[in-house]
């Protein structure tokens, strides 16, 4: 016996405003499911990437309290602590407040070597070494202004904003390119000598101090048991601090947004049972006005399983037409939105588990949502279906 | 006469409806023949219906015993019942009861999938069933788009799509204009005269029971009498002779 495969695709378009908007539904709900999960992806991605052995001390009363310059020395002598690095978030903007992207002082002379995943080129290692006012520019954000080796960038301080209202002038010496996704490629890396130079001189406004120390270990420290001694350094203060792994660091950041996963996955169940619910429905309504049908086909010696079974097929179909669909529209604006997003969610796209997800996940409704229309199409008496209105 | 290709042997089959108990058939007997063309009439209520559904595998009796080309069919299972369908029975309703969705030859390949024939020979039996009732010009027309007695005609082009021996129709005229309803019983008796087939057909039309070879008369679920038509005129002519 062969299944009457044509008849499961004329159904479905032979009610073809029904189809295309259950279709359309299919299509926004999978779109909607691939995005959320995705920005769920981009976030855990810089945590997934984040080095355990790489530690951040910060002050344990908050990240936004700095910590004295002194420590750096004292950290640097810690046993199993291989090189400490200074990171102060800048958080300026370039020429107008919406241009909004991540700016860190950094210490030049030792970013490289506890952050090895960050690649520059001869030339511009040389120039970030010499020039004062030198500059990194992350690949995704120089793409997106346009910046360029030789470029000035001038960034409004908000928080180190310049007494003479000016906009601090940093020099574009180099595009950078990371290798691990804890590292985003939208960021703008300068010389902390430079903010140390501005601010002694008392040019600019903004906290005295440190915003935290990177800490890279030396081969085959225990990241907890240095964690503890460099606590335990300055346990009497004056600044109490809090060491954690990058990772740790990472997932303090997400858990800021709240219980975002949580959330975000909420909304996504909450989208596939609604469009679960709408299959169903369509299913019903589509088996309700085919049960003469049925009756047909049972007469003509078709067994019951066959009309479950077309029901179930043309559920199937639906449903992994609108899934591709949804993937492929999230696909295609991936670029844009990761684009939009990138300031937030350096991360963002469309991976191959988030689109496999989404075609078994809408299989999957497929299959739910075809049983029960099945199931009773199966039981049908024939005598009572060929009864039934046409 | 030949050997009977149905028998119904004191078959009853009883409904409820509205708390009461309906007899559609009460311990009815039939035996028809192989080649055999039987018209069954009598009025609404009277177990027509019931009885082709019986005959065709549609429905099981309360009582008795059901048996169409040797098999008992009250001892199949419903896949065997669907088995025996696809395999001895060719079924022409009054509605038409034709796929709307697919053309007429996809209709009429329709029981063939049921069978061990390939794509081409299908496409191919569907077409000569097509040609064989006039509409080797209308095949990829969909239901919507020809008359009823077009409709019909596909119909029975379907019933004879696998070849079976018995063709069980329920008011195949009833739906149809004159003309269309003569056509379509020309039809019948040609299939019944040139290719042997039992034909049983449920009608209220004295016309289409006067095509039939017997005409069987049913009330309140009994069999009230059976005629041959064809010993009636030919008792009619004797007597106009006279």
């Amino acid at each position: 016996m062969r299944f009457p495969w044509l008849l499961v695709v004329l159904n479905i378009v032979g009610h073809p405003l029904r189809a295309l908007l259950t279709l359309a539904s299919l299509t926004v709900a999978f779109f909607l499911l691939c995005v959320l999960t995705s920005v769920l992806g981009g976030l855990e991605a810089g945590i997934k990437a984040s080095a355990n052995d790489r530690l951040v001390v910060q002050s344990a009363v908050s990240l936004f309290v700095a910590l004295p310059q002194s420590y750096g020395g004292k950290i640097k002598t810690v046993d199993g602590v291989e090189e400490v690095v200074r990171w102060q978030w800048f958080g300026g903007y370039y020429q107008d407040p919406g241009n909004f992207f991540a700016q860190f002082a950094v210490d030049h002379d030792r970013l490289f070597d506890v952050y090895p995943e960050i690649k520059i080129d001869e030339a511009a290692a040389t120039a970030f070494a010499q020039k004062r006012t030198a500059c990194l520019v992350g690949k995704e954000l120089a793409r997106r202004y346009g910046f360029k080796p030789g470029d000035r960038l001038p960034l409004i301080g908000t928080i180190f904003a310049r007494l003479d209202g000016q906009a601090w002038d940093l020099d574009v010496v180099g595009i950078y390119e990371s290798t691990g996704a804890n590292v985003d490629q939208n960021t703008v890396f300068f010389r902390y000598d430079y903010l140390d130079e501005v601010r002694e001189a008392g040019l600019c406004g903004g906290p005295e101090g440190v915003g935290v120390y990177v800490l890279a270990l030396e081969e085959g420290a225990v990241p907890e048991g240095v964690a503890a001694r460099v606590d335990a350094l300055f346990q009497n203060g004056p600044q109490v601090v809090n060491t954690t792994t990058e990772a740790e660091f990472q997932r303090q950041f997400v858990s800021m947004l709240g219980n975002v996963p949580v959330f975000l996955g909420s909304i996504g169940g909450g989208v596939m049972f609604a469009i679960l619910l709408a299959v169903l429905n369509t299913m019903l309504m589509s088996a309700r006005e085919r049960t003469h049908d049925f009756g047909i086909l049972k007469a003509l010696g078709f067994q019951s399983g066959v009309v479950f079974a077309l029901l179930l097929f043309e559920s199937i179909g639906l449903c992994l037409v609108g899934g591709v669909a949804g993937i492929t529209l999230a696909l295609i604006t991936a670029p844009v939105l990761g684009a939009g997003l990138s300031s937030i969610l350096p991360n963002y796209a469309i991976a191959q588990e988030t689109q496999l997800m989404a075609l078994g996940l809408s299989g999957l409704i497929g299959v739910v949502a075809g049983v029960l229309p099945g199931l009773r199409a199966m039981q049908l008496e024939v005598v009572d279906a060929l009864r039934a209105e046409v | 006469m030949n050997h009977p290709t149905i028998a119904l042997e004191q078959v009853t089959r009883q409904y409820s409806r509205g708390g009461e108990v309906v007899k559609a058939l009460d311990e009815f007997d039939l035996e028809i023949p192989q080649g055999g063309y039987y018209a069954i009439m009598g009025p609404s209520g009277s177990g027509k219906s019931t009885l082709l559904n019986l005959v065709g595998g549609l429905d099981r009796p309360d009582a008795g015993s059901v048996r169409v080309a040797g098999e008992d069919l009250n001892a199949m299972s419903s896949g065997e019942l669907a088995e025996f369908r696809a395999n001895s029975i060719g079924f022409v309703f009054q509605g038409f009861n034709l796929l709307p969705v697919l053309t007429a030859v996809q209709n009429v390949e329709l029981p063939l999938l049921l069978t061990p024939l390939n794509r081409s020979q299908r496409r191919k039996q569907a077409l000569h069933a097509l040609e064989l009732v006039g509409l080797g010009d209308r095949v990829n027309h969909r239901p919507r788009q020809l008359s009823g007695g077009q409709e019909q005609r596909v119909a029975i082009a379907r019933a004879l799509a696998t070849d079976p021996q018995l063709i069980l129709a329920d008011e195949p005229t009833g739906d149809l204009d004159r003309e269309s309803a003569s056509s379509v019983l020309e039809l019948l008796e040609r299939l019944n005269r040139e290719f042997n087939k039992t034909i049983v057909m449920v009608t209220h039309d004295p016309r289409a029971a006067d095509s039939a070879g017997h005409v069987v008369h049913l009330d309140k679920g009994k069999l009230e009498r059976i005629v041959d038509n064809r010993a009636e005129a030919a008792k009619a002519d004797a007597a106009a002779e006279a």
